[in-house]
């Protein structure tokens, strides 16, 4: 009952702390655009805190640089568990227009465990507050792998 | 000491004039405006495996791969910038930007398309010439009474080097013949 | 000790005017905060369970006690703190509603127990190994000296009104004599207490210990989990305590009858839109401008305000 009533808390107050990888700032812009009263997500229990100590979710953009890559592992080891991540953008996700260059990683994914991806350059702030959305069970993905083979 | 505290509590009548301004995101749908670039979509009856798009995309996210005869067109829709390079150069029009923006996944194999199309080998070495598709299109193209010979209709499936081969051939006999 | 007097006063400090219902309805007052602040920014705000899912969020998550730390200092921060907060609620809840039990100098013990939160967080800085903690204690310890001035001398006002330090007295002069904040010495040291109340509480503009974005939370920086759900609470039960001792102080609060305490919340809520209401609109002051602040004009006010209640205004 209790792991019920714990999971209830976590679904509905999720604190982000936003970190860039080596971004150009689109996404990051983006990221700001939700916590406007526009899309205002503070509605759903989202809110930016500054330390990630305090923090359940990492939203981190870019293409992991080189430099950035130690400090990117030093803060996700500061985020207390239960935690998420989420990569945003199409930099994130699969290393964006960067996936091949010598200076970056490549990718989020290459770095830490990725939760949910959300790809776009940039992401769209509903786009974002879906993933997040998304990541906590509430919607599904509209997406899914298209095969076709032809006969 | 009390002036700007008294001006600063009159810009609260101001905000609540605004009214809310929230959207009602989630509960009810936001499309975006017309001209908006979401996520490549393929048509696969369309699509006849020329790779224009994979020249000109610029994350490189499309693939095109021979093999068995069949050829993979493969997208990964991860690294995706929206730009629209490779519907501009798609001759069927198969690549439309659709409006879809929410396509957060779990896994990136959500963000991948596949699509795998027959290939016509060459008659006498077996090299690869183009998809099925591809031939249909260009002999769909050919004028009705064809002006061609019988013997260089029955060339219409093989590859380029062995196309030349031949005409080579002919040539040399045609001049020894004469000669 | 008889065991039914150790029962009740168990009870009152664990259960109804202690820490269940303080923290219960400190809660709800920080999602009026929220909410009037959604409001004035012109958005929805968060909905009423939202504070009570916060903290049960951050019970459920893991804690870190960081290494090198001054493990006891660090762990024992969060308990002075709830512990300070729940016995000052406890003391004014039960006086506004057992008018028999408060003791003469009860006023003294409250503001001595109040203190005890802003003493937690800077134990809790100091002790967490971390420059921002060092920073944000020294930040706070010098705001501490600074408002805790001017907080006692809009009380003297008071008390030079009531000639009494007791609470049950100063609710009973101004059910006889009318609110304080009527008379002009009552006046000014209603707004000096005012100033020093939103620098207690540590919100905007004073809020400079816990800078959000300076400090990324100055002394609570190091805190997750646990500890930060429990400075969490004792945020929220001073923001409980304190603006009822302001309603007790300054606006007039009597026995409880229907009509009483619908007086009583109304009063309450309009200390509490004060304070929401100025946190919204004021950016925050630099750490030499609100020392220059209270120990400049404030305090000549303040004193202004003394004089003129022992003259008799």
């Amino acid at each position: 009952m209790t792991n019920r009533l714990l999971n209830w808390c976590f679904k509905k107050s999720i604190w982000v702390y936003h970190a860039n990888a080596g971004s150009c700032n689109g996404c990051d812009i983006e990221i700001l655009d939700v916590l406007t009263p526009y899309y205002d997500c503070e509605r759903f229990g989202i809110k930016l805190v500054h330390t990630p100590r305090h923090a359940d979710a990492l939203l981190v953009t870019g293409p992991v640089t080189r430099q950035v890559r130690e400090r990117l592992l030093r803060l996700y080891d500061a985020v207390p568990d239960p935690k998420l991540v989420f990569a945003v953008g199409s930099c994130a996700s699969g290393g964006g227009i960067w996936f091949d260059s010598y200076a970056t990683c490549g990718g989020l994914d290459k770095v830490l465990p990725v939760n949910i991806y959300i790809p776009g350059c940039p992401p769209r702030p509903e786009a974002i507050l879906y993933g997040v959305a998304e990541a906590l069970g509430l919607v599904p993905a509209q997406v899914e792998a298209q095969t076709y083979v032809e006969a | 000491m009390f002036e700007n505290v008294i001006s600063e509590l009159k810009e609260v009548v101001f905000c609540l004039r605004a009214g809310q301004v929230t959207l009602g995101y989630p509960f009810q749908p936001h499309p975006p405006e017309p001209g908006f670039r979401g996520v490549p979509r393929l048509d696969m009856q369309k699509c006849i495996g020329c790779g224009a798009c994979a020249n000109a995309c610029a994350p490189r996210l499309i693939t095109l791969s021979d093999r068995d005869g069949y050829r993979t067109v493969e997208f990964d829709l991860a690294r995706c910038t929206n730009c629209a390079r490779c519907r501009d150069v798609c001759p069927e029009e198969a690549l439309t930007m659709s409006q879809q923006f929410e396509t957060a996944a779990p896994s990136l194999r959500n963000l991948r398309i596949t699509l795998q199309l027959r290939l016509v080998s060459c008659r006498e070495c077996g090299a690869v010439i183009e998809t099925q598709r591809m031939a249909r299109k260009v002999l769909g193209k050919l004028p009705e009474p064809l002006g061609l010979s019988p013997q260089e209709v029955s060339w219409l499936d093989l590859c380029l080097d062995c196309k030349r081969t031949r005409a080579m051939a002919e040539a040399v006999l045609a001049k020894e013949v004469r000669s | 000790m008889e065991w039914t007097q150790l029962l009740t006063g168990v009870f009152y400090t664990i259960v109804f005017p202690g820490f269940l219902f303080a923290s219960t309805v400190g809660l709800l007052l920080t999602w009026v905060d929220r909410k009037v602040t959604a409001i004035v920014q012109s958005r929805v705000g968060p909905p009423w369970f939202q504070p009570y899912a916060d903290i049960g969020k951050l019970l459920a998550k893991k804690m870190f006690i960081p290494r090198g730390s001054q493990a006891i200092g660090f762990l024992a921060a969060p308990l002075l703190a709830v512990a300070g907060s729940t016995l000052a609620t406890v003391i004014i809840l039960l006086a506004l509603l057992h008018p028999g039990s408060d003791f003469v100098g009860d006023l003294i013990v409250l503001l001595y127990l109040m203190v005890l939160p802003s003493i937690a967080l800077v134990i809790g800085g100091a002790s967490s190994r971390s420059p921002f903690g060092a920073i944000g204690a020294g930040r706070e310890l010098s705001m501490i000296l600074s408002y805790e001035l001017t907080f006692l001398l809009s009380i003297f006002t008071v008390l030079i009104k009531v000639h009494s330090v007791r609470l049950s007295d100063i609710v009973a002069y101004q059910a006889a004599h009318g609110a304080i904040l009527g008379s002009v010495s009552g006046f000014i040291a209603f707004v000096v207490a005012m100033y020093s109340l939103i620098a207690k509480l540590g919100y905007l503009p004073f809020d400079i210990a816990e800078a959000d974005t300076e400090l990324i939370g100055g002394p609570l920086a190091e805190y997750s989990g646990s500890g930060l759900a429990l400075f969490k609470l004792s945020r929220a039960m001073m923001f409980f305590c304190l603006p009822v001792l302001m309603v007790i102080l300054f606006l007039g609060a009597t026995t409880p009858t229907a009509l009483s305490i619908a007086g009583f919340l109304l009063k309450l809520l309009a200390v509490l839109v004060l304070i929401i209401v100025v946190k919204i609109t004021h950016a925050r002051l630099k750490l030499d401008q609100a020392l220059r602040l209270f120990w400049g004009n404030l305090l000549l006010v303040a004193i202004a305000g003394v004089i003129l209640a022992l003259v008799g205004w």
